[in-house]
């Protein structure tokens, strides 16, 4: 295996709800100083405040900041639609790795309950937006030839909305503590077809925060590091695209491995982009879980549960956690720490040594994805 | 009447020939050169399909939307203009409207009708 990258001395993470009674400040200050307090170390330790956020709006990290000391040096607010966090994952880490900075507290927020109900607002620029497209429509188109290409049927989009609710239910901070049944599945109302509002993941409010350090923690806790971390955007096109599949999460996840030294065996776990259900049997492909066409028969055949071969998203991913934006790739990374150091109560994979998670950003026209994260998480 | 009217106007790349139907100023291939003005043929084939559900300004709801692939490259995002099943890879013929006038939110700027149908010529 490669050496780690930079690791992880402390994660904290809010409930995911539909409406916080605190304020966005009052979100992000409680994640940071979870963060802080498992990590054990001082404020005055931390050299930059990195904030990734989707719709927090100007210097949502210094409005964080301020009321808890942690103004006065390096912030940077960083935007990548549901990647957001991510990215400020990967900025930390890069600067870590440069010798930049020895602590680096990174954050992902959004408190979307301020946005009022429906659909994502998306750029009204857009040539698709102006017409009316939202982001369940291309995730149904998707579903669509997917369904129409491979073997798969709807019963594997409600499989995975199950399989979502069932982990979530087991997760404290997950938006969604109550399982569903297939028939309740089936019965959602149809928001684009053939995808059913179970079958979408929930609009949360959220903060989720990682402590990220250059060196390990001290002996005698458990010891996560990051061992690859990829980003990129989509490359866009004005012609044919196939839908059905993610090349980018694929160039993402190939650059991880090769940085990780590991393959898709070494995988017990993972945590993927489900933000609806349709996307979860495509990224089973992406990280190599499957080959092209073929990721719907591990839904049918439980390899992905929490008990099986390789556990993906065992927290209850988008659709059971809830998809408070910018929130979600610091959640994803929190999963895997609580799972690597055998926290996950209720939901524990076996022997977690390994974790890939997998971050997309999307809602623009001709891009397969917007953004796409990969990062690796390992025992070290 | 078929003349050079219903063709659908865009841009092309003069060195590489990436087309589009956006009123780009680049190449969207990044190869640096200048776009001209182009037309394309508006027939097609539909890539996908949805009926959304979700109620939007302006428009009915719910709502049919599709890709369409044109026979000239582009892929175009747009509206059905039928009720009925529509089978991927069926052919359509694109029918382009400008955007009412003081109208903001959504508006059908591209609308399929199957190929071969008079429908939709007079909206």
């Amino acid at each position: 295996m490669s050496d780690v990258l930079a690791w992880v001395a402390g994660v904290g993470c809010t409930p995911f709800v539909h409406a916080s009674t605190d304020t966005f400040e009052e979100l992000g200050q409680r994640a940071i100083a979870s963060a802080i307090d498992e990590a054990d170390i001082a404020i005055k330790d931390v050299d930059a405040f990195f904030c990734g956020t989707g719709y927090g709006g100007p210097l949502a990290g210094q409005r964080i900041a301020g009321g808890m000391g942690l103004s006065g040096r390096k912030i940077v607010n960083m935007e990548n639609a549901c990647s957001s966090g991510s990215t400020a994952l990967e900025l930390a880490m890069e600067a870590v790795v440069a010798g930049r900075a020895r602590t680096i507290v990174v954050l992902g927020i959004d408190k979307l309950s301020a946005l009022g109900k429906g659909a994502l607002p998306l750029s009204q620029d857009d040539p698709e937006v102006q017409q009316g497209m939202i982001m369940p429509a291309v995730y149904s188109m998707r579903a669509q030839r997917y369904l129409h290409e491979t073997g798969a049927d709807e019963s594997d989009l409600v499989a995975v909305a199950v399989k979502a609710r069932r982990n979530g239910a087991a997760n404290p901070i997950a938006k969604m503590r109550t399982t569903v049944s297939e028939d309740e599945v089936l019965a959602s109302r149809m928001i684009s077809d053939p995808l059913r509002l179970l079958m979408c993941c929930p609009r949360a409010d959220g903060a989720a925060a990682v402590v990220i350090t250059s060196t390990p923690p001290p002996a005698g806790r458990g010891r996560v590091g990051i061992r690859a971390l990829a980003l990129s955007a989509g490359r866009f096109t004005s012609g044919y695209r196939d839908m059905t599949r993610s090349k980018l999460s694929e160039q993402l996840v190939a650059e991880a491995y090769q940085q990780a030294s590991l393959g898709p065996k070494d995988l017990q776990m993972a945590e993927v982009h489900d933000a609806f259900a349709i996307a979860e049997l495509m990224y089973y492909e992406s990280i190599g879980l499957a080959e092209p066409g073929q990721g719907w028969r591990l839904i049918r055949s439980g390899e992905t549960a929490v008990d099986g071969r390789v556990a993906v998203n065992p927290g209850g991913g988008l659709i059971g956690r809830g998809h408070p934006v910018g929130a979600t790739g610091i959640a994803q990374l929190c999963e895997a720490y609580w799972q690597i150091t055998g926290q996950a109560e209720g939901r524990q994979v076996a022997d977690v040594r390994n974790a890939l998670l997998h971050c997309t950003g999307g809602g623009i026209a001709g891009f397969d994805h917007g953004a796409c994260s990969v990062t690796i998480l390992s025992a070290a | 009447m078929v003349d050079t009217d219903t063709r659908l106007p865009g841009k092309r790349c003069a060195s590489c020939q990436v087309s589009t139907l956006e009123a780009v100023n680049y190449c969207p291939n990044g190869c640096g050169a200048t776009v001209v003005d182009t037309s394309f043929s508006p027939e097609g084939t539909v890539y996908a399909s949805t009926t959304i559900h979700v109620p939007a300004p302006n428009l009915s709801s719910p709502y049919r939307v599709a890709y369409v692939d044109l026979a000239d490259g582009p892929r175009v995002f747009g509206h059905l203009a039928t009720s009925e099943a529509v089978e991927l890879g069926s052919a359509v013929r694109v029918i382009r409207h400008e955007r009412p006038v003081d109208q903001a939110g959504p508006y059908v700027r591209f609308q399929f009708v199957a190929a071969g149908s008079a429908e939709g010529e007079t909206r």
